[in-house]
């Protein structure tokens, strides 16, 4: 391939990767393209131009470019893939960034948390990077999800049972916070992470999560 | 009155004025400044006041420049004369130039604001269109300066404590210097979220002592969110507020609750 038709290439790839909200490539891949057409137009700026998405911005890509192997790895695979997630990794330690990628994968520490953990261990430098976790996920509110629905007639303890492993079988037993079905209007509350798998359950059936929650009753 | 004209002057023939505003971090980076000079000789004419064959000069731009020549042991200086200027103009230029190459600290930019601002005669808005900084970069400087004790000022020239969080100590103290004072060294060791709580908490209960708003400030909320089957138009107009607004659906759907429950009498405070 032509140094031309490569360049043509790279570009073609970076706009898709930086114009749609989904990209089709991994972060490590996006920053590869950026640094070899940085070193084929001469400067940042000129890819700037040229992809017309700010200079800030690309930074935040090449970012990527300051986390171990180990964690840059995780990204090449995808399990990371949130811009803002490895841009606020970056100013951790090897150690560090190891640790936070893992609490990442399980979904319990988002970009935002990071963030917060970068100006908390500044003022507590004392602090060992697993106990800055367990603060910041400590200090967070703790959100639940409700959903009221209708409780059939006649429904009695089994059923009620019943209907709870339905849900659990879905958003897992742990996540289910608190299950009612005494009166007429029944109610289901779940953690955030029970939330999410219900999100993610009702995405794949190409349901409303209210709706899924209807079926679900419903049997 | 300004002229483009560019003179050796001996650097013995200049003082600096009290108007230039960089009265900290003086000799930061002075060393690569002065690297460069000896190497490229200097690129930018410094600025004085007044005009050419009145000795001695002040200084009114490129301090640094200044500091540099004399560390190399230069006996003159590349100038320009920006005519007679009176010391409001003088401290402008002066804040102008540093300030949009970034190199003024927290503390040179508040002190050369807030003096422009009583200049001014407290009118903000003439003072950030001089300037060309935003109402809300000038409103912030003049806040720290006027609101926050010595030791927080001074806490923050150290760097121990953020801007950001100077802001929310002065928030959360409502006015008490010695809140303040007790906050200073508190608030930075919370997270993010405590922090908001606390300045929450110190809002709606203002006589309430330091210890309590940071204790108040580390118990986690419950935040609950009901999941709700919305008419096809409520869901459209969610959708159109979520974007006009910039926020998300939820915040707007909690406001919108919130509204709703006071103005029927079901809800007594604003959350």
């Amino acid at each position: 391939m032509s140094r031309e038709n490569e360049r043509d290439t790279v570009i073609a790839r970076l706009i898709a990767n930086t114009l749609k909200k989904k990209r089709p490539d991994n972060l490590v891949q996006i920053a590869s393209d950026i640094r070899w057409l940085e070193n084929d137009l001469g400067s940042l700026k000129a890819v700037s131009e040229i992809i017309r998405i700010s200079t800030h911005m690309l930074r935040q890509f090449l970012s990527v470019e300051r986390l171990c192997p180990e964690v840059r790895q995780l990204v090449e695979e995808r399990k990371i893939d949130l811009i803002n997630t490895v841009h606020y990794m970056r100013s951790f330690d090897p150690e560090g960034q190891k640790t936070i990628a893992k609490e990442v994968i399980a979904g319990h520490l988002s970009a935002n948390d990071i963030r917060v953990l970068a100006p908390l261990r500044r003022a507590l430098p004392g602090k060992s990077i697993d106990q800055l976790i367990s603060h910041v996920q400590g200090s967070k509110n703790i959100r639940s999800y409700i959903a009221y629905f209708s409780v059939p007639s006649g429904f009695g303890d089994e059923d009620a049972e019943a209907l709870r492993c339905r849900f659990g079988k879905i958003v897992g037993l742990a996540e289910i916070i608190n299950f009612g079905t005494e009166t007429s209007v029944g109610v289901l509350e779940l953690s955030e992470l029970g939330q999410k798998k219900l999100k993610e359950a009702a995405k794949e059936r190409k349901l409303s999560l209210r709706k899924l929650v209807d079926e679900i009753v419903l049997g | 009155m300004e002229t483009e004209e560019i003179y050796k002057i001996p650097l013995q023939d200049i003082r600096v004025s009290d108007f230039n505003v960089r009265m900290t971090s003086r000799n930061t980076d002075i060393d690569e400044l002065t690297a460069s000079i000896r190497k490229y000789g200097l690129l930018q004419p410094v600025i004085l006041r007044g005009s050419y064959g009145n000795p001695p000069y002040e200084l009114i731009v490129g301090q640094r420049r200044y500091l540099a020549h004399k560390k190399l042991r230069k006996t003159s200086i590349r100038s320009t004369f920006f005519g007679e200027l009176d010391d409001t103009r003088a401290k402008i230029l002066s804040l102008t130039e540093n300030m949009h190459r970034l190199e003024l600290n927290h503390a040179d930019k508040a002190e050369a604001i807030t003096a422009l601002y009583k200049e001014h005669g407290g009118d903000d808005r003439s003072v950030a269109q001089e300037l060309g900084l935003s109402l809300r970069t000038v409103r912030e400087y003049i806040r720290i300066e006027e609101e926050a004790t010595p030791e927080a000022k001074a806490a923050l020239k150290r760097k121990d404590i953020s801007k950001v969080d100077l802001k929310r100590v002065i928030d959360a103290a409502q006015g008490n210097p010695d809140k303040m004072n007790e906050l200073l060294e508190r608030m930075p060791k919370l997270s993010k979220y405590e922090k908001s709580r606390a300045v929450e908490y110190a809002r709606d209960n203002p006589k309430a002592p330091a210890d309590e708003i940071i204790e108040e400030g580390m118990k986690p909320r419950l935040e609950r969110t009901i999941i709700l089957n919305l008419p096809k138009e409520v869901s459209a107009a969610l959708g159109k507020a979520e974007k006009e607004l910039s926020m998300d659906a939820e915040e707007v759907a909690a406001r919108a609750l919130s509204e709703w429950l006071r103005d029927n009498g079901f809800l007594r405070r604003r959350v």
